[in-house]
């Protein structure tokens, strides 16, 4: 596969606005960053693109002064200079635009504009009639017709996002770095803040565009970089490649042999579900089997953990139905009927969702599984300590001993006590979330080998996962979805990731 | 970074913890002195508790017992909360595990100190009590305290001397319930003043939230009370003086002079409120470091031979002090 | 699928214009909001017809602008933290550490201003530790000012050995005791420091900033601005303010005990959460503190003129806090 061919000609240092070279960042000893680069030149729309976990965010972060790289150069015009804080990096103009981070909601629009020390003041005191001018004026030049008073919590997220953008005109931005900013905006939005950053461009602002939206990222952008990996892997210009190209840069490499054989998958209809429908989750149907291990992939906010909670109860659903062994669930979201139909969920967020870092190992297994532990209401000590023994071997969960507190663990041994809990109740159906999120490499193949010797004693796995390589690997199975639909299964032995993200973009290749 | 910082500050606090441990009279202080008691190793363990030591006779009054004990060479631990009788009955609890020889009770409330009493009783260790309650109690082997009957009559025949008379005279009383002391004599003065023929303004006691903010809650029960009937009060009578300053001083505020306040205590601002004749007329001295003398002899005696006192409810009697004798009277608190 | 196009002909909401779905929005907003005046006017009214001689003469209005004066200090002083999205719960123990020291200067010969100042480094030094402990250790502010609260109360048996400090210099009762065109010096000082404390945050760029950090922290910090510096000024200037009410207390009662300020702690929460429910944002804001100030000292005055007892005061405002917070939540679900 092509990966580091023909870069675009190298301009000069000096002409560009915003240069960094071979960052890297660590965070607790894991590589977020390793050698990224991105060259940003004045009046130029560049698309910074990748899969999930490749290295955006954090590649933003250190730009913009919010983390410090452990190594690397940042340059801006050809000077270095060093961000200590965010307010280093509006010094220097480079601002940054967060999509759920983009304005005040419970101060005036004025003051979202000015906020970070530009307000107009004498002594301390704001005169007020000047920093309205001055927000207006700044609207102004957005063509935005925003009423500079009024709450901005009150404005629509378009306006919310214009403000956002007005914010980074105020601090004089040279670099403006925006964020997913068309996740939550209609069609007609996304054309007004279009106009809004060409015109931006011809000013000579340099953008750096992040998306998931290819299509976004031909029509507006006039490079593209491609992260995988924490490492830059090319920059070219748009007009040089096509969606595919940049979706097979995106992929890189299959992965090695992290992976357990399949064939445990059985013709048994376990879970059925019909039509279900409910927030971000529109008109699905599957069939999942005893002993399958059924994947669902699509990126964020394409709907599947949402799909997940509607199984597991945690989310109403307002249509379909949701059949388990043969009983159909109640659809208006019963945590305990789940349950007690056999099917458990390993949430995403483990820290806040799925264990409780303070307390013991046993602890944790015992208060999910509490009538496994007592009699008439006593709980008794000693099955507490074997249960937690018996899981821990099971799941070959490293620790000194059952009463360690879980939040001295490793993440993967921590995702295993997790997995611990819920498989201590003996499920018929799993559902994971992202299962290896923040996981190791080791242990990542530790999960998956468990993940398969349940599926072979007859147990229905449901896995949600962002990561293409491991949906592929791990799932007997995989259903993209796109905006709530699914918009493509295939099998998983031998499909090809290309097509897999053709689906994820809603592409029916 | 954050850490670093954050260990700093955490060294800072425990250094300053340890300073002010050094700095503090220690509890231990007193053990030196042993003499041939009936303690394990030879030293006579006194554990003192109050719940009261928040208030200014409550610290007085132990402190003195602390002082004079161990001048005998005792090893006295005094045991302190400010009314959080769940935490005295535990740190007594521990101190009777490790063993006491003696317990001495300061202002307790008979309601609360079941546990500690229990314990204690099957430890076979006698509790002497300062002020503990208003009429005799078994759990203690002796228990000195002022004659609340006497305190009630004391003040309120001076409001009746101060008002010309008590038959159709408007008295607000103010009373604070959670004090057993100052419920008993509040309840006897409001009898007193009724039989009497007194009304009882705004038809039934005032009751005080909380000792501590007791001077400013008066003030506002009179200063509002005032505001509504102007000509409905000639005297008030408040079960101690710090809230009496604050009638006091409502009364003064609303430009009366025909209006009179007693209290209780006989504190050093009290008595200089009575000497000023103004509202604030009486109040009652009562001679806690007397009590202090008596129970200290008698837990001597016991040390000495065993011997138990024969009474074990001694009630002694206050000192009015009012507009004659305030300007001779050196208050201890 | 081409079945659903017929639903399409009834009209769409986004067919009115936008200006009178916000109209009908702030007005449904305003009655909600004005929920907490129509209470102090509804208790005004209940007071006035129950003693209409003594709760409705001026005598009792100038009375009851005493009796809050100290509270309006302290609660202003707990506004500047909750307007950050924090909690200071030390306020009243800080307050009560401040007069006593103040007092305990001045006892040991120090000139009155002197004494005053003194007492006034207490309250910031007592803000300062806050401040530190949350902004820059990251701890949670209720229990960070649950320990300075803690401790500070103790620091105050300390300073007045358990006991009443009394027998302060004439003149410093001045600052309590006094009256400026018949108005009590108390109430000209609340209202000194109510009308400073609505400048700094309405007016300048400090205020605003601790607006912005209130609102979104994490916005705030993106786009700039210095939060932790910010949250610990705020948290140091309640603790100062917090030292003055305690200040004026006790010149006010002419005696410094180890907790005359205390209990304003609860009140002062209780006034500043009444007053949130005034603002569009649901922020505290110091004219609706002042509302809620006002609630808390009619209910307390007008039940004392009525004849009610102290217990069942209590209850009453612990039920008008229930009430206050209930209603700026069901706001905040509409906004």
């Amino acid at each position: 596969m092509s990966t580091a061919t023909a870069e675009t000609a190298a301009p000069q240092a000096e002409e560009l606005v915003l240069q960094a070279q071979g960052i890297s960042k660590h965070f607790e000893g894991v590589a977020a960053l390793t050698d990224a680069r991105l060259d940003v030149r004045p009046g130029e729309i560049h698309a910074l693109l990748g899969e999930n976990g490749a290295g955006k965010s954090t590649l933003i972060k250190v730009l913009t002064g919010v983390y410090r790289p452990d190594a690397g150069s940042i340059a801006s015009n050809g000077e270095n200079v060093h961000f200590a804080a965010v307010r280093d990096a509006h010094h220097s103009g480079v601002v940054a635009l967060y999509q759920e981070l983009s304005i005040v909601p419970t101060i005036s629009v004025a003051e979202n504009i000015l906020l970070g020390e530009r307000t107009p003041n004498t002594v301390g005191l704001v005169r007020w009639p000047e920093a309205n001018r001055e927000a207006q004026r700044h609207l102004d030049r957005l063509n935005q017709r925003i009423p500079v008073r009024r709450l901005a919590g009150q404005l629509s997220p378009v306006q919310q996002t214009m403000v956002a953008v007005a914010r980074a005109l105020a601090a004089d931005a040279r670099v403006l770095i925006l964020d997913e900013p068309t996740a939550s905006l209609t069609d007609t939005e996304i054309k007004d803040l279009f106009a809004v950053l060409r015109s931006l461009r011809d000013e000579g602002v340099g953008i750096v565009y992040v998306s998931h939206r290819l299509e976004e990222v031909f029509e507006l952008c006039d490079r593209v970089t491609i992260m995988r990996n924490g490492s830059t892997i090319s920059t070219r210009d748009v007009a040089d490649i096509t969606i595919d190209g940049v979706i097979s840069t995106m992929v890189g490499r299959a992965p090695g042999e992290l992976f357990p054989d399949r064939g445990t998958a059985t013709d048994r209809a376990v879970v059925s579900v019909e039509s279900l429908t409910g927030r971000r989750v529109q008109d699905v149907s599957f069939t999942a089997h005893a002993g399958e291990v059924l994947g669902i992939g699509g990126l964020a906010g394409s709907g599947r953990s949402e799909l997940l909670r509607l199984l597991a109860g945690a989310q109403k659903a307002t249509g379909g139905t949701i059949t388990v062994a043969g009983r159909v669930l109640p659809a208006k979201g019963d945590v305990g009927a789940v349950l007690n139909a056999g099917m458990v969920l390993v949430p995403e967020e483990r820290r806040s969702q799925g264990v409780s870092l303070n307390a013991s190992i046993q602890d944790n297994i015992a208060l999910a599984n509490l009538e496994k532990v007592s009699t008439g209401g006593w709980v008794s000590a000693r099955r507490v300590t074997e249960l937690a023994r018996r899981s821990m071997e099971n799941l070959r969960i490293k620790a000194r001993g059952p009463r360690q507190h879980v939040g001295l663990l490793s993440g993967g041994n921590q995702q295993k006590v997790v997995l611990a809990k819920m498989l201590a109740r003996e499920p018929h159906v799993l559902l994971l979330d992202e299962p290896t999120r923040g996981i190791d490499v080791g242990t990542k193949a530790e999960i998956y080998r468990l993940i398969r010797e349940l599926a072979a004693q007859g147990t229905t796995i449901i896995a949600v996962s962002s990561e293409l390589p491991e949906l592929i690997g791990l799932s007997d199975r995989i259903l993209i979805m796109h905006e709530g639909r699914i918009s493509g299964q295939v099998p998983a032995e031998g499909a090809d990731e290309e097509l897999l993200l053709s689906y994820c973009y809603g592409r029916n290749a | 970074m954050r850490t670093r910082l954050k260990i700093i500050t955490g060294l800072a606090a425990a250094a300053m913890l340890g300073l002010t441990g050094c700095s503090a009279p220690g509890a231990d202080a007193g053990a030196a002195g042993s003499s041939g008691g009936s303690g394990d190793d030879g030293t006579f363990k006194v554990a003192a508790f109050t719940a009261g030591y928040a208030t200014p006779g409550g610290k007085l009054t132990l402190d003195k017992f602390v002082e004079e004990g161990k001048a005998k060479g005792w090893d006295i631990t005094l045991y302190t909360s400010d009314f959080d009788y769940d935490k005295i009955n535990s740190d007594m609890q521990s101190a009777i595990t490790q063993g006491v020889d003696v317990i001495l009770a300061g202002f307790p409330d008979p309601r609360q100190i079941a546990p500690l009493v229990n314990s204690a009783e099957s430890a076979d260790i006698p509790i002497f009590s300062i002020d503990g309650g208003v009429e005799p109690n078994e759990d203690f082997v002796e228990d000195v305290t002022f004659d609340q009957d006497q305190l009630a009559s004391l003040t309120v025949g001076a409001l009746e001397e101060a008002m010309g008379g008590l038959e159709g005279k408007d008295v607000m009383v103010i009373g604070h319930d959670p004090h057993i002391g100052i419920m008993t004599r509040s309840n006897l003065a409001y009898d007193m003043l009724e039989e009497a023929g007194a009304n009882i303004a705004g038809g039934e006691m005032k009751q005080a939230l909380n000792p501590g903010t007791s001077q400013e809650e008066a003030l506002k029960f009179v200063t509002d009370f005032l505001q509504a009937n102007p000509d409905g009060l000639d005297g008030v009578w408040v079960g101690w003086d710090h809230a009496a300053l604050g009638a006091a001083q409502a009364i003064d505020e609303a430009g009366r002079d025909d209006i009179y306040v007693t209290g209780v205590d006989a504190l050093g601002v009290a008595v200089e409120e009575i000497k000023k004749d103004g509202p604030f007329y009486a109040s009652v001295h009562q001679d806690w470091f007397s009590v202090v003398d008596v129970v200290v002899e008698d837990i001597e005696a016991y040390r000495a031979d065993g011997t138990l006192p024969e009474e074990n409810f001694v009630e002694v009697e206050g000192e009015l002090i009012d507009r004659d004798n305030a300007a001779d009277f050196t208050p201890s608190m | 699928m081409a079945t659903t196009e017929t639903v399409s002909a009834a009209p769409l909401p986004q067919d009115r214009p936008d200006e009178t779905r916000e109209e009908r929005k702030s007005l449904s907003q305003m009655v909600l909001q004005s929920g907490t005046i129509i209470a102090l006017v509804g208790l005004i009214v209940i007071f006035g017809v129950l003693s209409p001689s003594g709760f409705l003469s001026l005598g009792n209005l100038t009375n009851i602008l005493a009796q809050v004066a100290i509270l309006t200090i302290i609660a202003g002083a707990q506004t500047i933290v909750m307007v950050t999205g924090h909690f200071d719960l030390s306020v009243g123990t800080t307050a009560t550490l401040s007069g006593a020291s103040a007092s305990a200067f001045m006892l040991s010969g120090l000139p009155v201003p002197v004494a005053i100042i003194l007492g006034l480094l207490v309250g910031l030094g007592v803000g300062m530790i806050n401040g530190f402990l949350v902004a820059f250790l990251n701890i949670s502010a209720i229990v960070a000012t649950l320990a300075t609260l803690t401790t500070v109360g103790g620091l105050a048996f300390i300073v007045t050995d358990g006991t009443t400090l009394y027998g302060m210099p004439e003149v410093f009762y001045w600052v309590g005791q006094s009256r400026i065109a018949g108005l009590p010096m108390p109430v000209v000082i609340a209202l000194v420091v109510a009308l400073v404390i609505w400048v700094v945050l309405k007016y300048t760029t400090v205020g605003r900033r601790w607006y912005a950090v209130g609102g979104n922290a994490d916005v705030a910090r993106l786009s700039g601005v210095s939060v932790r510096g910010n949250v610990f000024w705020a948290f140091a200037l309640a603790g100062l303010v917090s030292g003055l009410g305690g200040i004026v207390l006790v010149s006010r009662l002419s005696s410094a005990s180890a907790t005359s300020a205390n209990d304003y702690m609860m009140l002062a929460v209780a006034a500043v959460f009444l007053g949130m429910t005034l603002s569009n944002s649901g922020q505290a804001n110091l004219g609706g503190t002042l509302v809620g100030v006002g609630i808390i000292g009619v209910l307390q005055n007008g039940l004392n003129i009525v004849g009610v007892n102290t217990y069942v005061q209590q209850v009453l405002t612990g039920i008008i806090i229930v009430a206050a917070v209930l209603l700026s939540s069901f706001k905040s679900r509409r906004a």
